[in-house]
């Protein structure tokens, strides 16, 4: 299962994804309480800084980004600083923001987020919503109308993110899902409230537990109980397909007709569940888009979920996070990754601003040196790719009876190191055309390297990036214990 | 016209310097709307907002309200709350020239909930400080204040550097015989020999290293600081329990007004402002406190900063 998912990543193309809802600013104010005011029986908040972050739909667009897909807004935002702030985030993330129309008389929706932080921890302590429920304009309504029009005949995947601040309102739900569906674009909804019956007819509906139990009228404690609540929105709303989502249970997936299917979760420490469902939205539209399963969809979307709520905050989720957590789940092998698919993930990795460390090796007998080595490597970025000589090159380097271990079964044991990311295997005597593709942003090597000429130095170099040269602990060497095994 | 009336027909055109941190106290204004899904913490429904002078600049209301010419020295930054302020200023008509523009604005914003069934309530308070790090600016506030002619100088001490002791030289310098008055949270000892300090009781205690609660240590403390500090009066505000002046001789001033106060916000402030206007416009330190603790009784009445008017000291001397 879990290697299909890893090639079910490998084979997806990104696809063309338009997302239409409520547009939020989240702002968080980050600061330390240390005192009473003097004035009222309550905390004093000291600013230590604040930032902003694209929320609701413009955080599942954001999303989509980050996956690599090409996304169209339609959305709306007031003549605001907060709309301004919105507007510069979305488009330094390389979004077009001409989707969003602007109603001059409306208030951008901004969620102010008041944050108490120390060394030990942070913790939210109040929030402040900043918004109108008003309808939209009658030209709004309009110019969004004909935006998503358009927009439908030349896109793979519709997205409606409804947070109820009055985009998705219900006769433009009806609407645009018929326009949707005549232009055979399938429609994702990641719905909000109880009465769900303006989405009918969309393809899929990604409901979290209180909505789906609430418009389904039945508490889903069990997944009998999810399965019942998924055959009764399936038929009640003509969907395809529903994905349920229950918090630490996962997701629970079933089709029209056919068996339902739970995905479950790794239980693990939740942080923060903000802007987890929209990580999940994400990862379900680009896949769909992109043709996958509904059940591969699912279960890369639970991973991308259960990844978002470890974080404080709303964050971005990228393919190689998501499959970085597949190779967790899965023997040491797995994270022996084809060249191209590591360059795909790596490209996810460098948007999430994360930097690349690279070695190589034909690390045959795993000893202590390498351990401390790939330790000390990987705290030099934030994920270590090793370049692992094939079988044949280490036979042309080391002599024939070498490798004692195949490629395989040095890939299982380096692959259990908790400081290795990923395993890419090269054929040359070189590790220079891997270096090439990998582009890494330290290149390290044994401090035995110091006189001898780093292979890849130019080139890493001339990319801004270092290479450093590591000391090695010594008196460990495969060289020696293979000899060691042989006198015995 | 009786002689308090006289005191306050006196203060009218004196001309008044303020060196000091100049901020905005903000007010949101929102209704309590549900417990958040995220984390167990109320959210709020956002109303309006509104920005009120504050700190120094409240002192400099306070002045402008009783009669006073009153120049602000000091920095406000080029943001809502800043154009708030000065703002608040320009439409009463104090000059603004003493002011130089700096980043960004010290706020204090207060999240104030309530609605029909629920009185309002301050929920959070939130500071802003904003400490000017930028050498030019800076070096631009160390020109302005070159300016004389002032009857009194208030220095109103924050600790977010604007007032120095080097930029005060430079005030009293200009005008040898202003009354200098200093209000400051801490560091005391950077002003010495000035005219009149007013620091509350929390202030003293730390100045001291030793609490000052009860009257004796109130009064021992008050008689010390004048000593150490070589001012000419020490003002010292405690609280419900009145005030104690330290002038030469030691005097202790009752509270005025109810006891159950709505806001202390600003008090000090008030208090720094009508004592020295009263000196400078001719009352000796006794009538000069007791009218300060006058004012202050009023303003602990009003919600926020608040000035306090002659008519109103008037009314509350009469009433």
């Amino acid at each position: 299962m879990s290697l299909d998912l890893l090639r079910v990543i490998d084979e997806m193309r990104p696809p063309r994804v338009l997302v239409v809802g409520d547009v939020i600013l989240d702002r968080y104010v980050i600061g330390d309480v240390s005192r009473i005011s003097p004035e009222a029986p309550i905390q004093v908040l000291r600013q230590n800084h604040a930032y902003n972050n694209p929320g609701g739909m413009a955080s599942v667009a954001c999303n989509l980004v980050r996956l690599g897909a090409e996304v169209v807004l339609a959305g709306v935002v007031g003549d605001d600083g907060a709309g301004k702030e919105l507007t510069a985030l979305l488009r330094d993330r390389g979004l077009d923001a001409a989707g969003l129309v602007v109603e001059k008389s409306r208030p951008t929706t901004l969620k102010t987020r008041y944050v108490a932080a120390s060394q030990h921890a942070r913790q939210q302590i109040l929030r402040v919503d900043q918004e109108t429920d008003a309808a939209l304009g009658t030209q709004t309504r309009a110019r969004l109308t004909d935006h998503v029009r358009e927009a439908l005949q030349d896109i793979d995947v519709c997205v409606f993110s409804d947070y109820d601040k009055g985009v998705i309102e219900d006769e433009f739900a009806r609407e645009m899902i018929k326009a949707a569906r005549d232009a055979g674009v399938p429609v994702l909804i990641d719905p909000k409230g109880s009465d769900f019956m303006k989405y009918a007819g969309a393809t899929a509906l990604t409901p979290n537990r209180a909505e789906a139990s609430t418009a389904g009228g039945r508490r889903i404690v069990s997944f009998e109980d999810a399965d019942a609540v998924a055959e009764t929105l399936l038929d009640s709303l003509d969907l395809e397909c529903i994905y349920i989502t229950l918090d630490r249970d996962g997701i629970y997936v079933k089709e029209r007709g056919g068996p339902g299917a739970a995905i479950k979760t790794d239980p693990r420490e939740v942080y923060d569940v903000t802007g987890a469902g929209d990580n999940v939205i994400s990862v379900l539209s680009f896949a769909l888009g992109a043709g996958t399963s509904s059940l591969s969809a699912a279960a890369l979307a639970n991973i991308a979920g259960g990844i978002a709520v470890e974080h404080f905050g709303v964050v971005t989720v990228g393919w190689d996070e998501i499959a970085a957590r597949i190779a967790l789940g899965t023997g040491g092998e797995s994270k022996l990754l084809s060249t191209t698919m590591l360059e795909q993930l790596l490209e996810s990795a460098r948007a999430g601003g994360r930097s690349i460390v690279f070695t190589n090796g034909c690390f045959d007998i795993l000893h202590p040196g390498h351990v401390d080595l790939l330790r000390r490597a990987r705290a030099e970025g934030d994920l270590l790719v090793v370049g692992l000589n094939s079988d044949e090159s280490v036979r042309r380097l080391k002599g024939a009876g070498r490798p004692v271990h195949d490629l395989t079964a040095r890939a299982s044991v380096l692959g259990g190191l908790a400081s290795v990311d990923y395993i890419a295997s090269f054929e040359e005597d070189t590790p220079e055309q891997i270096i090439e593709r990998i582009r890494p942003d330290v290149l390290v090597k044994g401090s035995d390297w110091t006189d001898k000429g780093v292979v890849g130095r130019e080139f890493v170099e001339a990319r801004g990036g270092k290479v450093v040269l590591l000391e090695l602990v010594p008196g460990h060497s495969t060289t020696n214990i293979v000899n060691k095994v042989r006198d015995v | 016209m009786s002689e308090r009336a006289a005191l306050l027909a006196a203060m009218k055109g004196r001309k008044i310097a303020v060196l000091g941190d100049l901020i905005a106290d903000c007010y949101v204004e929102t209704h309590p709307e549900r417990l958040s899904r995220e984390a167990p913490v109320l959210i709020l429904k956002y109303e309006r907002h509104r920005f009120k002078p504050g700190c120094a600049a409240n002192t400099v209301m306070n002045l402008h309200a009783l009669g006073a010419d009153v120049t602000p020295f000091g920095f406000l930054g080029n943001d809502d709350a800043g154009i708030a302020v000065r703002d608040a200023f320009q439409e009463a008509g104090i000059p603004v020239q003493g002011i130089v523009t700096s980043g960004a604005t010290t706020q204090k914003v207060r999240l104030v909930s309530g609605d029909v069934a629920r009185p309002k309530q301050q929920i959070l308070r939130l500071d802003l400080d904003n400490v000017c790090d930028d050498a030019t600016v800076s070096a631009n506030l160390d020109e302005v204040v070159r300016r004389g002619g002032f009857d009194g100088i208030v220095v109103s001490d924050y600790l977010l550097g604007v007032a120095t002791p080097a930029r005060l030289a430079t005030l009293r310098e200009a005008s040898p015989d202003a009354l200098v008055s200093i209000d400051a949270r801490a560091g005391l000892d950077r002003y010495p020999d000035v005219d009149l300090v007013t620091p509350n009781d929390g202030e003293a205690a730390v100045a001291l290293a030793r609490p000052v609660v009860t009257d004796d240590e109130a009064t021992s403390g008050a008689l010390e600081l004048r000593e150490r500090l070589r001012a000419r009066a020490i003002l010292l505000t405690r609280g419900n329990q009145g005030m104690l002046l330290a002038d030469g001789e030691t005097h202790r001033i009752a509270i005025s007004g109810p006891s159950e106060i709505v806001d202390p916000s600003g008090a000090g402030d008030t208090v720094v402002a009508v004592a020295a206007l009263a000196r400078v416009a001719g009352a000796n330190y006794l009538q000069a406190a007791h009218l300060a603790n006058v004012a202050a009784g009023i303003s602990v009445m009003k919600v926020g900063p608040a000035s306090v008017t002659p008519a109103e000291i008037l009314e509350a001397v009469h009433g």
